[in-house]
């Protein structure tokens, strides 16, 4: 029981935690529907010239055929 | 009552049911927007790391055979089975958790738990990511930016660390987002290791720790020399930025954490090679 326990108190507390919003510029900036709230804010990002999301790891099609790969290979 | 034959192949169904449920939105999203061709080059919308680890979790059940049929059927996956009926991918996921951790109260075969646990690895780690990443956004992003600061001051360039921001005389010049955390990266990183330790070595050795800590090291160095250099000049953040570029860098990625986690699960040893 002791694990499903753990289980149900992980999800509930996920469920429940308070979400903190960084008020810090260029946190500000932004939100999750829109990158530029303003267009004060995006002229000023847009003279710093780097912003930008980095590459997910396996992302694409070579990291998907070569996990692919891997599991059939496993499998065998 | 032991199970039968056919409630055996009810709990995995079940455990695919649950996963199909909170994949099928953005796989069918990726084909119906891009195409066939197109959503395969983005690897359907869903990292490789889950679907390793579903490959994974595939195999743990395959190998483990009679222990699954030794499983009482009980309400949990009643809950279950009517749950997955909510077409939300979030309650799928929160449904495999549980699912997961009630195959972990009833079981003590090893292979059926290291199913079970990749499952409950899988299925809260985008809560847990997006929980983690909201409450400690700005101190994340701030241990980022002092580890590129600290490192780019190494090349001899005066620059100064401000909140999330990379500073020199003249201005700012290189602001660190969320997107450019190392925190998702270190998360589907965690993943694939667990997955192969759970399923190759069972039981965490000295040798699977010194993976774990080197999987984390090398996807924190990464990321943080990707930063640097982009940081240094607008020549450099050009080339580091570009599409070709990120496809390099996410297959290294993959590669360097699959070699050192099979390594960590003892799969092969490094005197062989």
């Amino acid at each position: 029981m002791r694990n499903i326990n753990i289980v149900l108190l992980i999800i509930a507390g996920l469920g429940t935690s308070s979400r903190s919003t960084a008020n810090d510029w260029p946190q500000a900036c932004y939100n999750e529907t829109s990158m530029w709230v303003t267009n004060a804010c995006k002229e000023y990002i847009e003279t710093v010239y780097y912003a930008a999301p980095g590459p997910d790891i396996g992302s694409g099609m070579i990291g998907f055929l070569l996990v692919s790969a891997i599991i059939l290979y496993l499998k065998k | 009552m032991s199970a039968n034959w056919s409630e055996k192949y009810l709990i995995c169904a079940l455990i695919y049911a649950g996963l199909t449920n909170a994949l099928i939105r953005p796989v069918a999203a990726s084909i119906f927007e891009n195409g066939f061709v197109n959503a395969l080059l983005d690897s359907f919308g869903v990292n490789a790391a889950v679907w390793f680890s579903i490959g994974l979790i595939s195999i743990n059940l395959n190998r483990c055979g009679e222990a699954v049929q030794r499983i009482q059927f009980g309400i949990v996956p009643l809950i279950v089975m009517i749950g997955l009926m909510v077409p939300s991918a979030t309650v799928a996921w929160i449904l495999v958790a549980v699912l997961a951790g009630w195959i972990l109260q009833q079981s003590d075969d090893h292979t059926l738990r290291s199913a079970a646990s990749i499952l409950v690895v899988l299925a809260l780690r985008d809560p847990l990511l997006s929980n983690l990443s909201q409450l400690f956004n700005t101190e994340i992003l701030a241990l980022d930016t002092w580890m590129v600061s600290v490192l780019v001051s190494l090349f001899d360039q005066a620059v100064y660390h401000n909140s999330n921001l990379i500073q020199d005389d003249k201005g700012v010049r290189l602001i660190i987002l969320k997107g450019c955390s190392s925190l998702t990266n270190l998360s589907y990183a965690f993943l694939i290791w667990y997955s192969i330790s759970k399923t190759y070595a069972p039981r965490l050795t000295v040798q699977g720790a010194w993976s774990l800590l080197l999987v984390i090291t090398s996807i924190i160095l990464f990321n943080v020399t990707r930063l640097a250099l982009m940081s240094m000049n607008e020549s450099n953040y050009a080339l580091i930025h570009n599409t070709t570029s990120h496809a390099l860098q996410s297959v290294l990625m993959l590669v360097s954490v699959l070699f050192i986690s099979f390594w960590g699960a003892q799969c092969f040893s490094l005197r062989r090679i």
